[in-house]
């Protein structure tokens, strides 16, 4: 699977979560976006190859400012970590259309799941993601 | 007063019903061949159209569309001797009102057509103001995809469980998006459950929510996707990827809008509105008992089909011009023109991955042609244009192989190969079905059978190029 993993550069919980990938992603196919501004310029590039797309959400002002990049994520398979487990969180981050929710406080488990589900789901779809390779 | 159209060879039927219509106070016709039936379709102005299957000409269900096609679009009541309920849904499928067996009775004729006349009349009344449909990113004016935003309005004022079908990238979630944001529920939540990405266990607890303790992990209670989306609309993309045991769960989560989070002993209510999608023939899994039966008829309350972007090219140019504006605006670039080549591969490609694989070989061509004003096919993903070049090559070998074509061109006025593949093929059609129709003299039966075509395709292909009209003028065709 491709990935586009945004992740702060501050702390380590980016690599904490490539390592728990480790086994099922190359790590030459996670593409990784360190600020908010790194990930939105990263949407002027081609997208299609992108499997998915993983933002770990370390507190609410990096909640806020990803979503005004709505727009931008629209047609990516979302898989959202975010600050914390609150009902008005939760219901913003809805409007990204995620596919799948996590928490900072849970263990990376089911990521990992979604992330193997989607890897071998790929064969399937590599028709259409066929229009070249953006890494 | 209305006008109805009697297809029927049975004279005594057609002299009956056109008694019985005069005797309502309407305008009643008959036609005792499938032939004269759509020659009389065509001439007048029918609100309705008694149709009898087994016609001495051919079956009466084939010219359906013809009819439904006519300048007045009539209502197409189908009336046959040996019903068959795949029979009956053809008809319905292709937009036929009713579905009567014989013998007819006065009585039985009357209700459905009495309701036609209602039906038609409160079309007339009111003066509908055009529905302005959200669409939102739906690209398209094809008669095939003006149909599914008919079902789409059609959904959106409903709180009907809907079914979306079409293959991968026809564009289903954006339909369900679109349902959603053009019903009452539009300021309420929208939950998407993409059970493709997610394994079953975690569609089960995405779905449900849990208990703190419930299982391995689950530090904290946690709120199911089917609670938050309560009072506004639940999408379950993918929804022939769930399992026996989560579809017998979930049946009765839309029976009784009650479920059990993993782990509690207590029923929590929601009242959500369902869509749901897939790529999958929910119909031919039930058969194979893979997915529930039950389940599928509580789900296709509403049922949208949406059409595999071959069978709407000509929606291909609309699309990429929206696609190509909108991937420039994200790239931060102006928008990129187009060569006229450009729209002619991609109308002649065959999109297997639709119209998401159309807005891929996009952005691939507008991020190879960066700098470039101009998208040219040679921009265009290797994949698209090694299959287009082979395509082109085999078809001009057949060309010329068989009508040594190449010597009525002029050098300099070599035309593009669309033009020319498009000018050749119309020829030949056109002297094929002129010299089928001489040959048989004008009898439709015998040059379907000749050809091997069906009525309606025939008459389509006749239509297109006027040799009805054209045989008329020589000498009417029959049958």
């Amino acid at each position: 699977v491709n990935i586009l993993l945004f992740a702060d550069n501050k702390n380590e919980m980016g690599q904490k979560f490539i390592r728990s990938i480790d086994s099922i992603v190359d790590r030459q196919k996670i593409e990784i976006c360190e600020t908010i501004l790194s990930l939105a310029k990263r949407f002027r590039f081609p997208t299609y190859c992108l499997d998915a797309v993983v933002l770990i959400i370390e507190d609410e002002n990096q909640f806020v400012q990803i979503l005004t990049l709505k727009e931008l994520l629209s047609e990516a398979r979302l898989l959202l970590i975010l600050p914390e487990d609150n009902e008005r969180i939760v219901t913003e981050a809805l409007t990204l259309f995620p596919s799948f929710i996590s928490f900072l406080d849970q263990d990376w488990f089911g990521v990992r799941e979604v992330l193997e589900k989607i890897n071998s789901k790929k064969g399937l779809n590599r028709k259409v993601l066929a229009a070249g390779g953006c890494f | 007063m209305a006008n109805v159209l009697i297809i029927d060879d049975d004279r005594s039927m057609c002299g009956m019903m056109v008694e019985l219509v005069k005797n309502m106070g309407h305008h009643g016709v008959s036609a005792v061949t499938l032939n004269q039936g759509i020659d009389e379709a065509m001439k007048g102005e029918f609100d309705v159209i008694f149709l009898d299957v087994l016609m001495p000409d051919g079956n009466g269900l084939e010219i359906l569309p013809v009819l439904k096609d006519t300048r007045s679009a009539p209502e197409v009541i189908i009336v046959t001797g040996a019903g068959t309920s795949d029979g009956a849904e053809v008809a319905i499928k292709n937009g036929a009102w009713d579905y009567l067996q014989k013998p007819l009775s006065p009585k039985k004729i009357l209700l459905p057509l009495s309701r036609v006349f209602q039906y038609r009349d409160s079309l007339k009344k009111i003066s509908r103001p055009p529905v302005a449909l959200k669409l939102r990113g739906i690209i398209g004016s094809s008669a095939a995809i003006r149909e599914c935003y008919d079902f789409l309005a059609q959904a959106a004022n409903s709180h009907a469980n809907v079914l979306i079908t079409g293959e991968t990238g026809t564009g289903k979630e954006l339909f369900a998006k679109a349902i959603h944001a053009n019903s009452t529920l539009a300021d309420q939540k929208f939950v998407v459950v993409d059970c493709a990405a997610l394994p079953e266990s975690l569609i089960e607890s995405s779905l449900f929510g849990h208990e703190k303790g419930a299982f391995t992990g689950a530090d904290k209670s946690r709120e199911g996707l089917i609670k938050l989306a309560d009072g506004g609309t639940l999408f379950l993309d993918e929804i022939g990827e769930l399992g026996p045991m989560l579809q017998k769960t979930f049946l009765r989560v839309l029976q009784e809008r009650k479920f059990r989070p993993i782990g509690s002993e207590n029923e929590i209510s929601s009242n959500f509105r369902l869509i749901a999608a897939t790529n999958k023939n929910l119909g031919e899994m039930a058969v194979q008992r893979t997915f529930r039966k039950d389940l599928l008829y509580r789900l296709q309350s509403l049922v949208i089909e949406l059409p595999p972007l071959r069978e709407r090219i000509e929606d291909v140019k609309d699309i990429a011009v929206f696609h190509t504006a909108k991937i420039c605006e994200r790239y931060g670039t102006e928008t990129k023109g187009f060569s006229t080549d450009f729209f002619q591969v991609l109308q002649a490609y065959e999109w297997e991955g639709n119209v998401r694989e159309l807005t891929n070989a996009l952005e691939s061509a507008i991020s190879a042609a960066f700098h470039e004003p101009i998208l040219f096919p040679k921009h265009l993903p290797i994949n698209i244009r090694v299959k287009m070049a082979r395509a082109s090559v085999s078809s001009v070998e057949n060309v010329s192989e068989n009508n040594g074509i190449e010597e009525d061109f002029v050098a300099e006025h070599i035309p593009t190969y669309r033009d020319f593949r498009d000018a050749v093929l119309a020829d030949c059609e056109k002297k094929y079905f002129k010299e089928l129709l001489l040959y048989t003299r004008g009898n439709v039966t015998e040059a379907c059978r000749i050809s091997g075509l069906g009525r309606t395709w025939l008459y389509t292909v006749l239509k297109k190029y006027d040799i009805l009209r054209m045989s008329s003028a020589g000498g009417k065709s029959r049958d």
